[in-house]
């Protein structure tokens, strides 16, 4: 070891050790996002196998990498066959490295799919990192906090880095395409007029209110990384409540979830701490613990709060 | 460290990376961040899956026209119908990207017909396909209530005359 220690400390940032039971809890996310994906989060992409190929504009990547078809109906429909049936036993931990190539490749396609007919989305970019990542670790057992490994560190570092430049890229962009005005610009009218809801559509008569709203995604996207190099874990995890709180608002607001960003998010989270077996196991006794642990709650404090008052008031007394 | 650390059980294992793996791992990090970051400045949405996150990037203007885009159709038996993306399965955000192509060539609506059709198999053909704009007049943000439509592509099958 003969790198200096600041060098250390900066390379070590980036395989800062994560136990492998997240890797569990994020392959059974991954995988879950995945059945629900195709027929409900965008269940347009199965209808693409009904548009003829006379529409299918080839992005960047496909033009150079002769591998993606045109797509056509049995192409669309494969790839899904390929992708659901690949996705359970990653989620379930049968061969998870195996199948996780391969769902990561078959979903690609499936972007591939989705994308190429004259509107790219937007949101998806942690979540194919996830995928392309989530094979390069460990086979993980659920609830596993005792077997650290930085490998998979570096791992959800990258999808993390992946999630956060997002949102900064999300605020750099409006400055690019909608320049500084953006800010001030009537886009959230214009969204809530084109897909507001019920909780949002009072707000068309108040335009400074959604100006405000403006500025405050602006800030917080430009403000994001921050919570890349916060050590304090509270408050890491208040950062990312607050993004989950986010997009609770936005999709009430216009019906925009960005779900798959929030399952690539949740590797910020201590998921090593949850196992569903554990879980099952004391469900039935989880009322008494219950029970237990608010009149521990009750019993302990109450004395020594007895004892505190009685001494305050001995020296005024 | 202000807590006083656990003792580490035997069976804990912590696995390391080795210098070159690093070193390869720290770089893999180090282009998809310079991708991502070389496609926010200078690439469009063509470089996906990096690609500027343009979501509702654009600046609307306070007072002007905001602008919702549909097709529409008429079949044989002159029916006026939205063609939406359920019944298509090609999404208006789609044809909203594709429109300058459509509006150049407007032949290329027959294909919208043919998605239509093989999406609907067994209702009546498509004769003609329109492309309209819906246009909301804004004041500071205000919808005034003053509405216009136009028509920017039709289109309408060779020999039909419904």
């Amino acid at each position: 070891m003969t790198s200096l220690p600041l060098a250390q400390k900066a390379t070590g940032w980036f395989f800062q050790p994560v136990a492998l039971g997240r890797v569990a809890a994020m392959r059974f996310l991954a995988g879950a996002f995945i059945w629900v994906d195709w027929w409900w989060y965008m269940p347009w992409i199965l209808g693409h196998r009904h548009v003829p190929g006379e529409l299918y504009q080839p992005l960047f990547i496909a033009r150079i990498l002769p591998v993606f078809p045109v797509p056509n109906h049995s192409i669309v429909v494969g790839t899904l066959v390929v992708l659901l049936a690949a996705s359970i036993p990653m989620m379930f931990n049968k061969a998870p490295r195996l199948f996780g190539w391969i769902v990561a490749a078959a979903y690609f396609e499936w972007m591939i799919i989705a994308m190429s007919y004259g509107k790219v989305d937007h949101g998806k970019f942690g979540f194919l990192i996830l995928l392309f990542l989530l094979p390069t670790m460990p086979k993980a057992r659920w609830g596993d906090r005792r077997n650290l490994s930085e490998h998979v560190g570096w791992g959800f570092n990258l999808v993390q880095i992946g999630v956060i430049c997002t949102y900064f890229f999300a605020a750099w962009a409006k400055i690019r395409y909608g320049g500084w005005e953006w800010v001030n610009s009537a886009t959230m009218t214009w969204a809530i007029i084109r897909r507001g809801t019920e909780y949002s559509t009072w707000l068309l008569d108040y335009p400074w209110l959604l100006r405000l709203s403006q500025w405050g995604m602006v800030g917080f996207e430009l403000l994001s990384p921050v919570v890349m190099f916060v050590a304090a874990k509270r408050l890491k995890y208040g950062i990312v409540a607050f993004f989950y709180l986010f997009h609770l608002t936005v999709f009430l607001a216009v019906e925009i979830s960005f779900l798959p960003h929030m399952v690539a998010m949740a590797c910020f989270l201590p998921l090593e701490r949850i196992d569903p077996r554990d879980l099952i196991r004391r469900a039935p006794e989880l009322p008494g613990r219950i029970r237990r642990k608010l009149q521990a709650r009750n019993g302990i404090p109450g004395p020594r709060r007895r004892e505190d008052t009685a001494k305050a008031a001995e020296p005024t007394s | 460290m202000a807590h006083p650390c656990h003792t580490l059980a035997v069976d804990t294992q912590y696995a390391k990376v080795r210098p070159a793996g690093r070193a390869v791992r720290i770089t893999i990090s180090m282009v998809v961040l310079a991708l991502v970051t070389a496609t926010t400045f200078w690439g469009g949405d063509d470089f996906f899956p990096f690609a500027p996150f343009k979501m509702y990037s654009f600046s609307k203007e306070l007072d002007g026209w905001a602008g919702s885009t549909r097709v529409e159709a008429v079949n044989e038996e002159g029916e006026r119908f939205s063609l939406t993306e359920a019944a298509t399965g090609f999404r208006r955000a789609e044809l909203e990207g594709q429109k300058s192509r459509f509006v150049e060539d407007p032949t290329l609506l027959e294909y919208i017909a043919q998605a239509y059709e093989n999406t609907n198999p067994d209702k009546p053909e498509i004769v003609t396909v329109e492309i309209i704009e819906r246009r909301y007049r804004l004041e500071d943000g205000h919808q005034t209530g003053e509405v216009t439509e136009i028509v920017e592509a039709t289109y309408t099958r060779e020999g039909a005359d419904a």
